[in-house]
């Protein structure tokens, strides 16, 4: 199964995130994740299918989450 | 041993509360630091308990909502993050030494300060006392909404809109009233500071900070959050921000329980319940010679519920440890608020503390009573 992570910048907005997708009918789940952009550790993704990507992260930045960047996997997320 | 010192830490716990702490005790991990699914469950736990104080509070935006480990740490990062760069601030004449200590360690640095002398049952003059000490560096207000000492309520709301008419910022101590008045962020402070421990019913070692959208205050502890770790600037965002270190998750599982258990039983109907309480007191003690009470009777709206007072002639302490030995348990001496003492003159003697909870009765205050009734062929 396809899926897109979306990077966000901590475990509160990622929880946040998940829940704002979920109750538009967004399964997401959450993912430790290595922030390429930043070479940084110690990043919190959520992960949903990769048709949702693009209204995923339309409804995190208008709910006032900041997304750092998204990565294209594969696999059950 | 009948418990009525729950000003100093609510006690019992509800059950719920005690399950919250049993449960993250027997299998939670680091929350917020891994991608593993125990410490996942943690982070989804403090989340929740996050969720719930927004909303316990009036708050729109959980991220604001910071878990400290307890008021005085709370007050310390909303005083010293605002005066940073020095300034005037107005308090009350009741605050407790969490307010007072970190604005006299801030004299160094220029910070100064005006006490606001409080008028009991007389609001305009409060109101008008707290003007009167405005001046042209001051920064802030911040006072408590009720007197620890005293129970003495405070008009912050009018305090809050006094402040923000000379541009200051408005920090609230509350806490002695969380879990007995309704608190709401909306009505515009900039700050608020509670305690997880007392009418929230968590557990000791936890508290609140909570943030409007229009404060941003420096920070006065850095280092880990999980987040970002390769910058050595410490985040910005909220909550991690003001959140650095291994947070308390079973305290703040125990807070977040707690707040729920305050919702569910209803903070009017815990008001109700602990003034009936201090009225029934405070008629007891009236009728008993040589006993002094320096307050009008405890009446909702206008104070928390909470009664102090002395036995002529014996200084506090000697009557807490008659109480003691009685088989009640009462806070005597001066509550760590000197400035409440002073202003009702009593900075030499302290008092005795008598504060319920949800979980005092009646026959607890009648103990008491009668207990102070033959206080004197003991004391």
């Amino acid at each position: 199964m396809n899926r897109t992570l979306i990077i966000v910048s901590s475990v509160t907005y990622a929880l946040r995130g998940q829940g704002l997708l979920e109750s538009s009918g967004i399964k997401a789940r959450i993912n430790r994740t290595k922030n390429r952009k930043t070479g940084s550790g110690c990043s919190y993704s959520i992960s949903v299918l990769r048709e949702k990507a693009d209204e995923a992260v339309r409804i995190l930045k208008n709910n006032g989450i900041r997304v750092i960047d998204r990565m294209e996997g594969t696999g059950s997320g | 041993m009948i418990y009525l010192d729950n000003s100093a830490t609510t006690m019992p716990k509800p059950p719920q509360v005690q399950s919250a702490v049993n449960m993250t005790l027997r299998g939670a991990a680091n929350p917020g630091r891994s991608g593993h699914k125990l410490s996942l469950a943690a982070a989804e736990k403090i989340y929740s308990a996050r969720k719930t104080t927004a909303g316990f509070f009036g708050m729109e935006d959980e991220t604001r909502v910071i878990f400290t480990s307890g008021c005085t740490m709370s007050l310390n990062m909303a005083i010293k993050g605002l005066m940073k760069s020095g300034g005037h601030a107005v308090v009350s004449s009741m605050e407790h030494n969490a307010v007072m200590r970190p604005l006299k360690a801030m004299e160094r640095m220029g910070v100064t300060v005006t006490k606001a002398e409080v008028f009991a049952g007389d609001d305009d003059r409060t109101v008008d006392s707290f003007r009167r000490s405005i001046n042209a560096h001051t920064k802030m207000i911040v006072c408590t909404q009720a007197s620890n000492v005293w129970g003495i309520r405070l008009p912050v709301e009018r305090l809050c809109a006094l402040a923000h008419v000379y541009g200051l910022y408005m920090i609230v101590d509350v806490a002695q009233s969380a879990g007995v008045v309704p608190i709401d962020m909306k009505d515009g402070y900039d700050i608020v500071c509670a305690a997880g421990h007392k009418g929230l019913y968590g557990t000791m070692g936890t508290g609140l900070m909570l943030l409007s959208e229009s404060v941003m205050p420096e920070t006065i502890i850095e280092g880990g959050t999980g987040s970002n770790s390769a910058d050595l600037t410490q985040p910005g965002e909220l909550p991690d921000r003001f959140e650095s270190g291994t947070p308390n998750l079973p305290g703040i599982a125990a807070l977040g329980a707690g707040i729920e258990f305050v919702k569910s039983k209803g903070i009017d109907r815990i008001a109700r319940h602990e003034f009936r309480l201090m009225e029934r007191l405070y008629e007891g003690l009236s009728g008993i010679s040589g006993i002094r009470l320096y307050t009008a009777a405890p009446e909702n709206g206008r104070f928390v519920p909470v009664v102090s007072f002395n036995v002529d002639g014996h200084d506090s302490e000697e009557v807490g440890e008659y109480l003691s030995k009685s088989g009640i348990a009462v806070r005597a001496g001066l509550h760590c608020a000197p400035a409440a003492h002073e202003a009702m003159g009593t900075l030499q003697t302290g008092t005795v503390r008598v504060s319920p909870s949800a979980f005092t009765t009646t026959p607890d205050i009648d103990k008491l009573i009668n207990a102070m009734k033959n206080c004197k062929r003991f004391l």
